[in-house]
This record gives structure tokens, sequence and C-alpha cells, in this order.
């Protein structure tokens, strides 16, 4: 199917059965988590100083969650248990739910509903809600003080992302993220509109809070919102979180670098791909950059990094005229 | 390496006194271990350094912290200090992590032999409440239950009149100078009031103190609390090598690459201002100069020695975060050490 062909079709026809759409969200969740882990390592590698590590094998993050899962798992006094069990486990299916929206390969997504980009925005949205919770269920200090800090900086990175989604979404005259990536059949939106994509990795960043915006998990407050965290619940705070930066991989190499689309390999593949460089882009800011202080975060997104959202609006729309 | 580990790295945390935070630091070069910032992340504690005996309590305390199965290595430990359970260690580097290695297999393998909790598991103070919600002020306001004061509302640096929470970080706060511990009122995420302790002069006269080493400890500390572990393991490799009395002026230049493309001054810029010594990016800079001037062998430039009462203005009115950063970017473990030995 050519790109130019659906402009006129309502997209969001066809989701996948729901026994199919489970399969292929699990296992394009649990591949991208692996390929995050050995991305990581791979990426890391250079930094680590003198080599000759016994503990170089590929199995090592194997081995460890392994141990993490038959670890005790430490309460604290008075924690808000519910929502401190039930915040990876929230996380993780945001992750899935803002996974559904984004079309996998020509005409497979899970469900590429009209409404993509609000129904990706709000799994973005909730997120917030999420992380702040796993911060403040432990009943402990500093994983209270860096959810909070955390909100500061999740309302200055969400209004980045909303300006930068729709952005893309006015040359695809539609909120769906399949018709954005039809509307790049031609160029795609990383020349189109040069500010998207950057602007969309701080959001990936603030999202998963890594990189320069680690400001959740940080080591300036012990371990911040995981301070109190042991055995599974680590494990699975730590599986959440590498299926959310797949999933902001693969919605930037979706709506910015023409997704699917590209000559000779498959749809997949291509989307794979292009996934994969994303999240190498992604991880190399966490392991490479230092993080930056939450005031001063807020300041450069008000000041510096807001205008640029609404100057790639503004580039989107005049484009498109 | 004769040691067979766990097949991967071996998390532990470490309590450190002043006397071996340096050596302790240097651990992050090695890959068969990685330092956590929290007990909750550990299997294995390392006690290190003669802690002073104010702080005998908070290891235990840190060690009921751990999640089970878990173990203790001593290294280079008072050997007046009471005894306890866990394995005990006096040689270098290598040795304590074998140890370590060690510790961790042996509770891996039989959970059973994890060791039990020091304290009793019981709150530090008696209740002391009064009245139907029993905390012992009026009304809802007010008293100690529990030994902790009820949190107050009061004036703040925003005129938000938020709650006070009063709190003890420290002595084995992760990201604190070795045995600093700060009591602070904080509002919000705000510091209010603080107050900053240190046991007193730990190094003895005559030891050697090679600054070019104690600031890439620094470094790697520094680099560590900033979230960039890539760079404070090569910064502890660096340490190493120069304890080894190996060259490591091409290898600081690097490192050094490594720190300005993580944009670490430029993160940091605006943060920490002090009047006399700038911000954080000022003072990292001077500090990565300073380095690199006592590994040349030249003669570091001066340092601005910081005495702990005035610990307390320079953070007030900080968030605890910015006051974190504000501390490593001091580098107060030179200052200290070079305080203690007479030139």
């Amino acid at each position: 199917m050519m790109g130019g062909d659906r402009v006129d079709v309502p997209a969001g026809i066809d989701p996948l059965d729901p026994a199919v759409a489970v399969l292929v969200l699990a296992a394009v969740l649990g591949l991208g988590s692996v390929a995050t882990v050995v991305l990581r390592r791979l990426v890391a590698a250079p930094s680590a100083g003198r080599g000759g590590t016994t503990v170089g094998t590929a199995a090592a993050p194997l081995r460890e969650a392994r141990w993490l899962a038959d670890q005790q798992v430490i309460t604290t006094e008075r924690p808000d248990r519910a929502t401190w069990i039930l915040a990876p486990a929230a996380y993780l299916g945001l992750a899935v739910a803002a996974l559904a929206v984004v079309p996998l390969s020509a005409g497979v997504a899970v469900a590429d509903v009209r409404t993509g980009i609000v129904v990706f925005g709000a799994a973005e949205a909730l997120a917030i809600v999420v992380i702040f919770l796993h911060g403040w269920s432990p009943n402990s200090p500093f994983a209270l003080v860096s959810a909070y800090r955390f909100v500061a900086v999740a309302l200055s990175y969400e209004l980045l992302s909303m300006f930068v989604l729709i952005a893309a979404a006015i040359p695809a005259g539609s909120l769906s993220i399949g018709a954005i990536v039809d509307s790049q059949a031609g160029l795609w939106n990383v020349v189109r509109q040069p500010l998207g994509l950057p602007l969309w990795l701080v959001v990936s960043w603030g999202v998963t809070f890594s990189g320069p915006l680690a400001v959740v998990d940080s080591a300036d407050l012990a371990g911040g919102g995981g301070v109190e965290d042991s055995g599974l619940q680590r494990l699975a705070w730590a599986g959440a979180r590498a299926a959310m930066l797949v999933v902001f991989a693969a919605a930037g190499a979706a709506v910015f670098l023409g997704g699917w689309q590209g000559p000779v390999l498959p749809g997949g593949a291509w989307m794979a791909v292009k996934t994969a460089a994303v999240l190498v882009v992604l991880v190399a800011g966490d392991v490479y950059l230092a993080r930056m202080s939450a005031q001063r975060f807020v300041r450069l997104a008000w000041a510096v990094l807001l205008p640029l959202a609404f100057l790639d609006l503004l580039i989107g729309g005049v484009g498109s005229l | 390496m004769a040691v067979k580990g766990p097949g991967f790295p071996v998390p532990v945390f470490p309590a450190s006194a002043v006397d071996t935070w340096g050596d302790v630091q240097e651990l992050r070069a090695r890959p068969e271990v990685r330092l956590v910032p929290t007990p909750r992340h550990a299997s294995v504690l390392l006690v290190a350094g003669s802690i002073p005996p104010e702080h005998r309590e908070a290891v235990d305390r840190v060690h009921d912290q751990l999640p089970h199965p878990r173990a203790t290595v001593w290294w280079r430990t008072d050997p007046d200090a009471p005894t306890r359970a866990g394995r005990t260690v006096e040689g270098g580097p290598d040795e304590v992590v074998e140890a370590i290695i060690a510790a961790h297999l042996a509770v891996a393998v039989d959970p059973e032999a994890s060791e039990p909790d020091r304290r009793p598991d019981e709150e530090a103070h008696e209740w002391r409440g009064v009245g139907p919600n029993g905390q012992g002020g009026e009304g809802m306001m007010g008293g100690t239950p529990y030994g902790r004061p009820m949190a107050m509302t009061g004036d703040d640096r925003d005129g938000l009149a938020l709650d006070q929470l009063h709190l003890r970080l420290g002595p084995f706060l992760d990201a604190l100078p070795a045995g600093m511990v700060l009591d602070v009122t904080l509002q919000g995420d705000v510091l209010q009031q603080v107050a900053a302790t240190r046991p007193g002069a730990p190094v003895a006269a005559g030891t050697t103190v090679a600054p070019g080493r104690q600031g890439l400890h620094g470094l790697a500390h520094g680099l560590h609390v900033q979230g960039l572990e890539g760079l404070a393991a090569r910064a502890a490799g660096l340490a190493l090598d120069c304890g080894r009395g190996r060259e490591v002026g091409p290898d600081l230049v690097r490192l050094r690459r490594g720190i300005r493309r993580s944009g670490l001054l430029w993160m940091l810029k605006g943060t920490g201002v002090s009047g006399q010594v700038g911000d954080a990016a000022d003072r990292w800079a001077h500090r990565l100069d300073r380095v690199e001037a006592a590994v040349g062998g030249g003669a570091p430039p001066e340092s601005t020695v910081l005495d702990l009462d005035d610990l307390g203005p320079l953070l007030e009115g900080r968030t605890l975060g910015d006051a974190i950063t504000t501390l490593v970017s001091l580098d107060l473990d030179l200052d200290l050490v070079a305080q203690g030995v007479p030139r």
C-alpha cells in the first residue's frame, strides 16, 4: 500500500484480534527490553575504562534479574502498599497502551485509532501520576522528595510533547499515528520539522526519567523514588522502565523517521531498525550525559524549549499550507 | 581473577569512615562489584575504616535495612570495636573484592546463612502519646509521638507556610562526604535549617597524603552522584593507578574530555551559587584544575576550606537535591584531609 492512498480512508478500522494483539505487544516489549539491555552494554562499553571484566557476559542482566526475583521484598513503616505494588504494573500498562497506537509495519498496528496521539499523550500524562505514586508509596522522605521533583520536571516536558506531536499531525491531517507515518512518504518529519525529534528525545528522557532528566531514581537522593525498593519490586520497576523507553523510541521512529517506510526491507524491519536507532541515542544520552538540576531544567523548558516547540508547530503549519 | 563471581556485579552498600572512604571510592573501578546508593539495593554491606563510636549504632541500623539474603564485610575496621557477624579483611582492594564476592555467594547458595537483624525491631523512642489521638499535643497539633515531632507549619522561603519535617541525613548517606551528618528541617523539599556535624580530625599526623589521588577519589564520588557512573569508574581507575605510581596525566586529559562532553558543567550552571566560590560549575572546573595540577606534581591551586558551621547558611533555602549537588561540588574530603595533615 502506498503512503498517499490512505489519506481519504479514516485510519483505525482494523484493530488486531485481541489474542494476536497481546502476543504482538508482549513480543515487541519483551524483545525491545532485551535490546535495550544489550544496546546499553554496547553503548557504555567505551566509557567503562579498563577491560578484563569477569562479569562481561551478556547473561549478566539476566542473572541479576534472577537474583532480584529471589531477594526479600522489604516493606517500610506504613507504606501505601497498594500503590507501591501497582505502580510498576500501571507504568508497564501505560507503555503497552501507548504502544498499541503505534504502527509496527505497513497496515499493522494493534489499534491505529484515529485519535492515536491523544491516546499516546494520555498514557504519557498518566505516567506522571504513576511515577509520582511510586515515589509516594513507601512513606520515605527521599522517595517523596524525588517524586515531587519529578512532577515539576514533568509539567515542563509534557507540553513539549503535545506540541511536537500536533506539529507532526498537521501535514498528516489526522491524529492517527498511522496517518502521520503515511504523510512522510515523500519526506520524513525529521527533515521537514527538524526541531521535532530533538524535543521528542527530551520528552522521552523525561518520561523514563533517564539521561539529563534522571531526577527520580538518582544517586543524589540515595536512589530517590526507588530508595526503598528491593527484590521483585525493583525488578518490576526496571522492566517497566525499559519497556517505556522502547515505546518512546518506537513512537519517535514512527512520528519523525517515517516509521515502517523504506526500500527493499519489509516494513517491520525498517521500523525495528529505526526504533533501535532512536533507542541508541536515548541510551547514549543516559550513559554519557550528566543529570540536570530540576530547577535548571524547568527554567530551560519554559524559556527555551517551549518557544522552540511553538516554532516547531509553526514550521509544521506553514509547511503544510 | 581467582574468584568466580555470581555472574553480575555484586551490589555493595558501603558504610565507610573518613580514613577508608577514598579506598572505597576506588572500588568503583572494579567490575566485580557495584557500589549502590541505598542499602535496599545491596546484598553485601561493606563497613570500612575506623567507624567512630557515635556512628556504630548507625552501622547496625543500615545493616538491618539490607534485604535478605545479606552479609557483611568488615574492612580495616577498628580491632577494638565489638565483634559482629561477617568476614573481616585487612588487605587491599583485591582481598576485599574477593571477600565481598565470597560473602555474596555464601548467602546466595544458602539463604539461611543470611545475617539476622542487629537491632530490635521496635520504635527508637516510646510513644509518649496523650489524648484520643495520642500524639501528645493539643487538638490535632504538636507533640512528639515516637520521638518524632509532629509536622507543624512555619514560615518558609516561598511564603507557603508548609509543614516542617525534621530529618537526620547521614552518617552513611551515599551522596554526603564520609561521616557527615546533617540535621535538617525541610518544608516541601526546601532546606530551612541545616546543622552539619562530622567527627573530629580523622587523619593522624604523619599520614602520607597524595593530593592527586585524593582529588580523584572525590571526583569519582562526585561523578557518581551526578549520574555519570562510567566516568566515575574511570576516575576511580585513575586513583588506583596513582596509588600504584603509574603516570595518569594523559588518561586524566581524556577523562576531562569525557566530563566536558557530558555537559556536567553546563547542567550545573547557576546551581549552588555562593558568594565567594561561584556556582557548582565553577567549583567543578576549579576542582578539575586542582586534580590535574596535583597529578602533574605541581602545586595545586589554593582550595577554599569551608568550616562546618558555614555549611548551614550555604545550604539553607536550597532544595534537597541542589543542596547535595552543592555539597558534592565543594570537595570537602580533600579539604578535610589537607587540614588533618601538617605540611
